[in-house]
């Protein structure tokens, strides 16, 4: 006791110790293991070896799934800029105009977010069916052309991870749009702009953290998906997701499924770096989230 | 300010301090108070055996007679199972978490390697699987004096056989045919392979993640013979599979997954399992199972008991009580596959006479000619077939 | 030019409210499915196409044993996970929003870390060590798989609650002659009790719906996303439907009493 008093600089140290020491054991420590192990060689039955010229496991993974890395910038980049179309506006229409009704309609925003995402997602096989029990009646009375084919496509990929998605996009922009002080569109107001002028330059811009964080939360785990890929894709959707899973769980080429998944934490976090230069703030993860 | 300071840290301290008693505590009650899977006290170690309360099988699904208008298999709505629990008081935990094989194997792996108990007591791999398991040393040697009815009544197709010459390690629960299933409302019926290429079921169809099954029948449809499969014919059969993949003809590669994909009407042919097609006619009379006219393959799906198991003498009993005719008849004439235990045919004409001339229990001498087996190949063929194989259920190339 | 851009407000105000509506609605439609198909009789095991209604599925919603269990395996596990996370993340976040110290922004950056990093790696890698470590998977392995990555967003939840906390209050009760201990619980701790209370609800659903990185660990034990995941192949008993139902009930009436109480206590006072 007296030695906090005489260190007091030690406090910060113990609060953090035990969550630092549980990322250190269970998030530092095996992802440096992990790293080991990508330079193996070997299977399971011969045994694997550890060796630096193994290295060439990185190139020889990245070229054969090349095309899988590729389509998951594509649709994870797709299904933020979906996830933002849908959740901007309602994150407006909260902030701005719901008055009384915001908390519940908040509330009803990231509702779905309580149920099993494995079941949304099986629930949008159920919606999208071939004859489903929505499609089904649309197509007999020819609003939809009855060849037309939306379950096991890119399309539902896409729109199946946008949709769970959503909260994580929309409770950061809500938050930023809701700090902003009203008296700024006021004063822009009085000052002869017009609503969309206020909008473009007040709203917007301040906006910007939110957005941000908002779409890092979404393109992060989307990039990495694969439960979408795998209920509601075909052949020609998998993306990186669903190789490394096989690689580790079916294949159980460990070194390979290693690389794989640095290349895609790479892959990630050069994008938010990225991302954040373009922004032109690098303190934004701290703040907006 | 200095106040400030000196207190900030007091309380900061007596909040730490209670937060990690808060913290030890939660984490001292989760490590007792989560014992992992439950295993029942199990056999006693003195020599004396007796049954133990509980074991645990892991199988495929749609392979254990079920009641009526039940979907899960337990000790009470399984009649086989209920029948082993009324005569040794056991109860088996059955589980359907078989959904391939490679996958399954990834979930055993780490604690067998370990030498550690699995969790399961019996599990069912395919023969090729099934066989890697026992070359790896990781399955149990039964103990035959407690198996007579084993012993007494296998099917003398499986004495001798590459994975188990001595049948000390594996006790073959069905043996299935793989052919086309064929939604016969929805598209033409269709006796050849290459029926499934025909662009009017472009997206229509669903194909097997299994290498031996899937690649099997496309061989046999390119006029290949998989009990010998040469690096030649596999790139052929692979090219066949791109192409029909790039070209969108095939809606998904599934596990056991595709019978949905039928059932709903997403896919109006596969490359499918005889028994699955036979249970789930029952509800869709139009879904036929057809043995190609190129060919069909012929697998096995063997009990083994892992290495480490905790209730051994139990499994052995359960592996014996289903090779009982009667037992294994009830188990037959639902799930519509082949039966390895001899004198299972006479039992399945008492429960249902129409099930004598069923052709998924009973297959006829023409087709049984028609079947293959995946055949044996070096250790280095396999790993490259199953690496280009790999690559086509990862979508490379697609 | 006045009245063009009013009326072009209203219709991009009516417009919005209609777009607000379709999004809502387009939120809602996979939560109405699957409550509606928990009433579902299906034909054999799909319960894809609607057949006919039933109260069945919900009288026999404990009838499948393994279903229960795996039920029960994913509360204990969400709520000792929850406890401890929360408990530690709430350190964690006192310390970085309000001590300056060396490495403030490195462990900053190495607590965001996991949520960088995708599920399939985290799942991956924490089996890897508890292989090489010989831990058996089951129970154990996943409370500490969802610890690890619940204390993330304990933390960073919690940093923003924290940043916006008047220091002054704890001055104020300090010359109103209150103890450290006595200011910690009259003043501190209820002020960020909702914050701490919202973080424990985000971890525990995290928790409790965590497919990825459980599938990983998990070995033989199955938690509600795994038995899902197990039966969708074959067809999900609509008991998991109802289940999905009760729990998602049960979450919303929560958070709703939760904000009457919170409203009932700001309307008291003056």
């Amino acid at each position: 006791m007296g030695l906090i008093r005489r260190h007091p600089a030690l406090v910060p140290l113990l609060l953090l110790g035990p969550g630092l020491a549980w990322l250190a054991s269970f998030y530092l420590a095996p992802n440096i293991q992990m790293f080991a192990s990508s330079f193996w060689s070997g299977t399971l039955e011969s045994g694997f070896s550890f060796s630096l010229a193994n290295w060439v496991n990185y190139p020889n993974a990245l070229d054969t799934y090349q095309e899988q890395y590729v389509r998951s910038i594509q649709y994870g980049f797709a299904a933020t800029l979906l996830c933002f179309a849908i959740a901007f506006p309602l994150a407006y229409f909260i902030a701005f105009r719901a008055g009384r009704a915001r908390s519940i309609l908040l509330f009803l925003v990231v509702a779905p977010f309580f149920t099993s995402y494995l079941l949304r997602t099986i629930g949008w096989r159920t919606i999208l069916g071939d004859d489903s029990i929505i499609l089904g009646p649309l197509k007999s009375i020819g609003l939809i052309d009855p060849s037309a084919r939306f379950l096991d496509t890119p399309f539902s990929v896409i729109a199946g991870i946008a949709y769970n998605f959503v909260p994580f996009m929309i409770l950061p922009i809500y938050v930023s749009l809701e700090k902003i002080d009203r008296r700024l569109l006021e004063a822009a107001q009085d000052l002869y702009a017009s609503s969309w002028g206020a909008f473009r330059r007040i709203t917007l811009p301040l906006a910007v953290p939110g957005i941000f964080a908002g779409s890092l939360l979404t393109f992060i785990p989307a990039i990495g998906d694969f439960i979408n890929a795998e209920l509601l894709g075909n052949p020609g959707t998998t993306m990186i997701g669903n190789v490394i899973q096989r690689q580790f769980l079916v294949v159980r080429d460990y070194p390979t499924a290693a690389a794989l998944s640095f290349m895609l934490m790479l892959l990630i976090l050069a994008g938010v770096a990225l991302y954040g230069r373009l922004l032109g703030t690098e303190e934004l993860t701290s703040k907006a989230i | 300010m200095e106040a400030e300071k000196k207190f900030g840290t007091e309380l900061d301290r007596r909040t730490l301090l209670k937060a990690g008693a808060v913290a030890g505590a939660a984490a001292f009650l989760a490590a007792c108070g989560t014992s992992g899977s439950s295993t029942a006290p199990s056999e006693s170690t003195d020599g004396e055996k007796v049954p133990s309360e509980e074991i645990n099988f892991a199988n495929w699904t749609y392979y254990i007679d079920v009641d009526d208008g039940v979907d899960t298999a337990t000790a009470d709505t399984s009649e086989s199972l209920r029948r082993f629990k009324a005569e040794y008081g056991t109860t088996v935990n059955y589980q359907e978490v078989f959904l391939d094989n490679d996958e399954f194997f990834g979930t055993i792996k780490a604690p067998l390697e370990a030498g550690q108990d699995t969790g399961w007591d019996i599990v069912t791999p395919t023969t090729w699987m099934a066989k890697k398991i026992v070359d790896l040393g990781w399955a149990e040697k039964f103990d035959k004096s407690n198996m007579p009815n084993f012993v007494a009544n296998l099917a003398d197709e499986f004495k001798g056989r590459a994975a188990d010459p001595g049948n000390d390690y594996l006790a073959p629960w069905q043996s299935l045919m793989t052919g086309l299933g064929v939604n016969t409302k929805k598209t033409t019926r269709f006796t050849k392979v290459s029926g499934l290429w025909d662009p009017k079921l472009k997206g229509k169809i669903v194909l097997l993640t299994e290498l031996r099954d899937t690649v099997g029948l496309v061989m046999l449809g390119n006029g290949a013979d998989p009990s010998a499969p040469t690096r030649g014919t596999f790139d052929a059969a692979i090219k066949t599979l791109q192409d029909a993949i790039s070209s969108e003809q095939v809606r998904k590669l599934s596990g056991n997954g595709y019978t949905e994909l039928l059932i709903n009407d997403a896919a109006f042919a596969a490359i499918a399992w005889s028994g699955d097609i036979g249970i789930i006619q029952a509800d869709k009379a139009e879904l036929e199972f057809i043995v190609p006219d190129e060919g069909g393959m012929y697998a096995t799906d063997n009990m083994l008991i892992p290495k480490g198991a905790k209730n051994k003498y139990t499994a052995e009993l359960w592996i014996d009580f289903y090779y009982q005719p009667e037992i294994a008849a009830i188990v037959e004439a639902y799930v519509q596959y082949i039966c390895p235990v001899k004198g299972a045919a006479e039992e399945i004409t008492k429960i249902d006479p129409a099930l004598a001339t069923n052709p998924l229990i009973f297959p006829d001498e023409a087709t049984k000619s028609r079947l293959k087996v995946w055949g044996d190949v070096s250790a280095e063929d396999q790993a490259y077939f199953d690496e280009q194989f790999s690559a086509v259920v990862e979508g490379v190339g697609a | 030019m006045r009245v063009l851009q009013r009326l072009g407000g209203l219709i991009a105000s009516r417009f919005l409210v209609i777009y607000a509506s379709l999004a809502l609605l387009y939120l809602m439609l996979p939560i109405i499915t699957i409550a509606l198909f928990s009433f579902n009789d299906p034909v054999g095991r799909s319960n894809y196409s609607w057949s006919s209604f039933t109260f069945d599925n919900w009288l026999t919603l404990f009838r499948d044993p393994t279903l229960v269990k795996a039920v029960g395996a994913s509360l204990r596990i969400a709520l000792v996970s929850t406890i401890i996370a929360t408990t530690i993340g709430t350190l964690m976040a006192m310390a970085l929003v309000r001590y300056r110290f060396r490495f403030r922004k490195a462990i900053d950056l190495f607590v965001f870390l996991p949520l960088a990093t995708p599920e399939i790696v985290l799942g991956a890698s924490l089996l890897t060590l508890f292989v090489t470590l010989q831990i058996p998977l089951g129970e154990l392995t996943l409370i500490l798989a969802h610890v690890m990555f619940n204390v993330s967003y304990v933390v960073v939840t919690m940093k923003a609650r924290l940043s916006g906390f008047d220091m002054r209050l704890e001055e104020a009760a300090a010359d109103l002659g209150a103890t450290p201990w006595q200011t910690f619980w009259k003043v501190t701790f209820p002020l960020i009790l909702p914050g701490i209370a919202a973080s424990a609800v985000l971890a525990f659903g995290l928790s409790l719906d965590d497919f990825v990185i459980t599938r990983f660990n998990a070995g033989q034990v199955q938690t509600f996303p795994v038995y899902i995941y197990l039966k969708v192949q074959k067809g999900i008993p609509p008991q998991v439907n109802a289940f999905a139902t009760l729990f998602f009930v049960a979450t919303v009436s929560l958070v709703a009493i939760g904000a009457l109480l919170q409203r009932r206590r700001a309307n008291l006072k003056p």
